[in-house]
């Protein structure tokens, strides 16, 4: 057995130009793998938890005609006897945060310059923990805990900030329809400009703390959107059934609609659709990458008939040859794989998911979208393995009918080769 | 160089298993292309021919200043004197038809339903036909007729739960400011799957709406349909210039082509398709590494024939030529067999088409398709694999042909 | 001599009795009659406002209202507690509303002059209607009719121009008040928008003056507003300077 493998070790060693080259082609393919992956993970990743962060939670609730009027901000469908639905939810072990959150519409003015704006009032704490919309102000503060009574100013998106003109510390005017039409107007202090790079938050939105918002739009104890987290968010679904029949056990508003992320915005669908064209691509690229191996494969068996005929001459078995070349192959593709491997690895984390690429000007008009403009793969170590694996694999398929057809070379005619 | 041809092909049918191999993945490759971008361009074209059929047209003339304050006071800017300008614009060569249209804030009531919505009066007896095709797209119900009759987007039916010969009262403000409110029957509902329409736009009659606005024989815009679609740019620039400088009238006009009218929705189409194209570049380079790889395995392995060849007298430059020619044969032959299967893909394409809508349903589409998407067989992408595929093939073998020819004959020939 | 006094009493008592029948009164003359009852030189009262609507809970908001003629308009909410010290104030066809709590004034403007004031069922467009509003329609008088148990005159207006918001009204004006017991209130399309009804007529210095009003949104079909005056007070001194944007943040 231990010559085979020396005979292996020896013979790719021997013909360094046709190993070189085997192994390159080897290589960038687990290369190419990982990269794919570790992109396409990342920004699927990074496009489901902003829309998560931001727009659904994992579990929504609302009232239905809200959701199918949802564009013009109706304040009086909201979520009413929002503390007894509160006390439903809470204690659920599957709960990890409860956002409530009012989003209505608003005009900002100041010196005379004005925005329409979409307001969006949160339980600030909440918030904190679920969003991560503090880690993007650039200037002012967010709200610390203790500031969760009323006229604690806003939050804007750099975007508004511009197009009024102000700066943390100035005094806006918040004109807002309440949920019974009439308009009321507040003054706020802008107490931080935030900048995600994401056009659907920086431009046109604001944040405000409940109280204010309640005491701005007359709401009490009322929201128009309830946004749940779980621990898991895979467990969505079967939480949103149960919750939807817990409401209704409690005699709870019949006109309210839990609703997991997976069928907010079509999201479900839409990574089906996704991961179905990511499996074709991988499938592509493994054939034509295993075709070129397999020919590499080949030809590095019958450049060797000659000497395949020689030593079967001398009396070594089919088996044996066979096993030889598989070996070869597995050390082949075991070295290529962990170079392409390791520097895909390399290239995937150091540049894709340290680095990035800067997609900010295509997305200046993706509005509805939440996706950070700069993107980034994600790394992680089961790709590697599975592009080490991939290789590996694909080299010893490639090598299997070569082998084969190695070891049922008549020695005679082997030998006859030159 | 004919010799030099039969040698070269003859090369590649030597060693038949390798080159079966070679060409495989490059059909492959080229399969993948040309199936990959005939749904991508199905998808973008489809997009662009329903905005042209339902929104843009090829171009619109505007009063000048419309376009800016178009969200915010649509009856600002309007033109007057329609039938003048429509028939100027008419008789123009190379027009298929214009036809004028008013669009105006409305707000739409269904007993315990409002919602504001955007009203679109179309011409339907002076040529809304000729130049767009809004019919296609009724679901239900029928076109419009004159009258107090109005046409509304999927998405506002299903939201106020209207059918055909439900009624609903639409408020408005006319061109003065001042409030008028008039009751329709709904006469269809249309599907263009473009939720830019579908879930805000409601259609009316032209004389009615021109009527109601005190906007007698005045539009706020006026599109038109070329009938070729390559002229669009120039007809642009030629018709703003005449009819800014019209006799007998002081209006002043702005011409915007369908392009510049759908400009976000074509950047964002733009990026979309260049997130497409990596898969390709990714196959290209393995093609590419494994073709060189086999060429270099054979260079190698003919050492002893170059040999002789360089002994018998044949130059390196033609050596290096006969190895470049082997690999565009084997690369024209992959890309052949490739665009054949793509081809036939195509055909299928074309003719049956795609189901797409189970995978969109419920989901923020940004193409503005419903159903099926149809294929098109154009030259472009055909033309673009071959190149392709002889052009991975030629840069491939360029590494191993020079290989080739730098051996040194004596060199060759000793290794026995 | 007995002769000529039988015809002078004869002559009043014609005279007399065509004015009671109000036989030779045309459409314009009724109107510049409710002019005379309902336009005052200037006018203080106190009110209560309950909207009605059949999506959600009755408000009622109360407020004060002082007038100079119909040019010149404050009022001041003063309940229920968020809506305590809101004032309103129109000049000519400007409007504004002060929030006392932000300390700001915000003119009211574009969209928001259709809104109803306060979310009530009278919009702001309602509000400003000026001097001899009638001066811009072309009236007819159709006849006479019995409602609620009052004799009226139905009188058809025909917008002139497009200074209205109403292009069509009809209205139903008591014969002996000349206040107009009901109003009905068309777009230019002849579609019912709103409809007025005006009843607990009272005297209240020299002028016949409703003290109930309601306004039912005919659109929607879905509110409608009742407003109870309460302590009217007409022809009192009022100062002008009261109507001015420096008052308007003074408490």
């Amino acid at each position: 057995m231990s010559m085979i493998i020396k005979l292996s070790f020896r013979n790719i060693y021997r013909n360094k130009r046709r190993t070189i080259l085997t192994l390159s082609t080897i290589s960038f393919t687990v290369l190419a793998s990982i990269v794919f992956l570790s992109w396409m993970k990342g920004i699927m990743d990074n496009w489901i938890d902003n829309s998560i962060r931001f727009a659904y939670g994992h579990v929504k609730i609302a009232h239905k005609e809200y959701i199918k009027k949802e564009r013009i901000l109706p304040l009086e469908f909201s979520v009413k006897n929002l503390s007894r639905v509160m006390v439903e939810i809470k204690n659920d072990k599957e709960v990890t945060i409860i956002r409530q959150r009012i989003k209505f519409g608003a005009q900002l003015e100041f010196q005379g310059k004005t925005s329409d704006c979409l307001g969006m009032a949160v339980n600030t704490a909440a918030e904190k923990r679920s969003s991560r919309i503090q880690k993007t102000i650039i200037r002012g503060n967010y709200w610390n805990d203790d500031q969760s009574g009323t006229r604690q100013g806003i939050l804007i998106g750099i975007t508004t900030a511009k197009e009024l003109g102000v700066d943390v510390n100035d005094d806006v005017t918040v004109l807002a329809r309440t949920a019974d039409f009439s308009p009321y107007l507040l003054v706020y202090k802008i107490r931080g400009i935030f900048k995600t790079g994401m056009v659907s938050l920086d431009k046109g939105l604001f944040y405000i703390n409940l109280a204010d918002a309640s005491d701005l739009l007359n709401m009490k104890d009322s929201a128009n959107e309830i946004l749940i987290m779980l621990k898991d968010k895979n467990k969505a679904v079967e939480f949103a059934v149960k919750i939807a029949k817990q409401l209704n056990d409690a005699g709870l508003d019949g006109n309210l609609k839990v609703i997991p992320w997976q069928e907010q915005g079509g999201m479900g669908n839409l990574i089906e659709i996704m991961k179905v064209m990511m499996g074709i691509f991988i499938l592509i690229i493994g054939i034509v990458a295993g075709l070129t191996i397999l020919n590499t494969m080949m030809m590095s068996v019958f450049e060797r008939t000659h000497e395949i005929g020689m030593i079967r001459a001398l009396g070594m078995k089919r088996i044996k040859i066979l096993t030889m070349i598989i070996s070869e192959s597995i050390t082949i593709g075991i070295i290529g794989g962990l170079i392409g491997g390791l520097s895909g690895s390399a290239l995937a984390y150091f540049f894709f998911e340290k680095v990035g690429v800067d997609y900010s000007k295509v997305m200046e008009s993706a509005q509805g979208w939440y996706m950070d403009p700069i993107m980034k793969g994600d790394f992680e170590p089961y790709q590697f393995v599975i592009g080490f694996l991939a290789g590996v694999f694909l080299t010893v398929i490639s090598a299997l009918y070569p082998a084969y057809r190695a070891s049922k070379m008549k020695p005679v005619k082997a030998l006859r080769v030159i | 160089m004919g010799m030099m041809f039969k040698l070269a092909l003859r090369n590649v049918f030597r060693n038949r298993r390798r080159s079966l191999i070679t060409f495989s993945a490059v059909m492959i490759g080229i399969l993948s292309f040309i199936i990959m971008e005939g749904i991508t361009e199905s998808l973008q074209n489809q997009s662009i021919r329903m905005l042209k059929k339902v929104e843009t047209a090829h171009l619109k003339v505007y009063a000048k200043g419309y376009w800016d304050e178009r969200n915010k006071e649509p009856l600002k800017y309007r033109i007057a004197d329609y039938a003048k300008i429509k028939n100027i614009i008419e008789n123009k060569d190379g027009v298929a038809g214009t036809a004028g249209r008013i669009n105006f804030q409305v707000r739409l009531y269904k007993s315990r339903n409002e919602m504001p919505c955007t009203g679109t009066a179309i011409d339907i007896n002076g040529g809304d036909k000729k130049v767009f095709n809004l019919a296609d797209s009724i679901v239900k119900g029928k076109f419009l007729a004159s009258g107090e009759n109005a046409l509304l987007g999927t998405g506002i039916a299903d939201l106020f739960d209207a059918k055909p010969g439900s009624w609903i009262t639409i408020e408005f403000r006319d061109k003065n400011g001042v409030y008028d409110a008039i009751q329709a029957q709904v006469s269809g509902i249309v599907d263009t799957g473009n939720p830019v329409i579908d879930d805000n736009v409601v259609f009316l009659p032209m004389e009615l709406a021109q009527e109601r606005l005190d906007m007698k024989n005045e539009v706020t815009e006026i599109a038109v349909l070329l009938k070729s679609e390559r002229k669009i740019e120039r007809f642009k620039k030629e018709l703003e210039k005449e009819l800014n400088n019209l006799p007998g009238t002081s209006q002043r006009f702005e011409v915007l082509s369908w392009s510049e009218q759908a400009a976000d929705f074509l950047a964002f189409m733009r990026a979309d398709s260049q997130g497409n194209y990596i898969i390709v570049y990714i196959l290209v380079v393995i093609i590419i590494a494994g073709i060189m790889n086999t060429m270099l395995m054979a260079v190698y392995e003919r050492v002893r024939e170059i040999g002789t060849l360089m002994a018998l007298g044949m130059r390196k430059s033609q050596i290096k030529r006969m190895f470049l020619i082997e690999g565009a044969i084997i690369g024209g032959i992959g890309a052949f067999a490739g665009m054949f299967l793509g081809l036939l893909f195509m055909l299928q394409f074309s003719s049956k088409g795609i189901n797409i809508a189970s995978m969109y349903e419920g989901t923020n589409v940004m193409y503005l398709v419903k159903d099926y998407i149809y294929g098109s067989i154009r030259f472009t992408p055909f033309l673009l694999s071959f190149l392709i595929g002889v052009g991975v093939a030629l840069i491939a073998s360029y590494i191993p042909a020079r290989s080739a020819a730098k051996l040194k004959p004596v060199q060759a020939l000793r290794r026995y | 001599m007995k002769k000529t006094i039988a015809f002078i009493f004869i002559a009043i008592g014609g005279i007399i009795a065509s004015h009671c029948l109000g036989a030779d009164l045309t459409a314009e003359q009724i109107l510049r009659k409710i002019d005379d009852q309902m336009l005052t030189k200037t006018s203080y009262m106190e009110a209560e406002m309950t909207i009605t609507s059949s999506d959600s809970n009755p408000r009622t908001l109360k407020f004060k209202a002082y007038s100079i003629g119909r040019n010149l308009a404050l009022m001041e909410y003063t309940s229920p507690a968020r809506e305590k010290g809101i004032k309103f104030l129109r000049r000519e066809k400007t409007m504004w509303l002060y929030f006392p709590l932000a300390d700001r004034i915000r003119q009211i403007k574009d969209h928001m002059l259709r809104e109803g004031m306060m979310g009530s069922d009278f919009s702001y467009e309602d509000a400003s209607e000026t001097e001899s509003i009638y001066d811009h329609y072309n009236s007819t008088l159709l006849g006479q009719e019995k409602f609620s148990s009052r004799d009226v005159y139905i009188l058809e207006l025909i917008a002139k121009d497009k200074e209205v918001t109403y292009q069509k009204r009809r209205l139903w004006v008591d014969t002996e008040w000349f206040v107009p017991l009901k109003e009905e209130l068309f777009a230019k399309s002849g579609m019912l928008l709103k409809e007025l009804q005006m009843w607990n007529v009272k005297t209240i210095g020299g002028h016949y003056y409703p003290t109930t009003w309601k306004m039912i949104n005919k659109l929607t079909g879905t509110s409608s507003t009742e407003l109870t005056l309460v302590n009217i007070k007409i022809d009192i001194q009022v100062d002008e300077k009261l109507f001015s944007l420096e008052n308007l943040k003074r408490r």
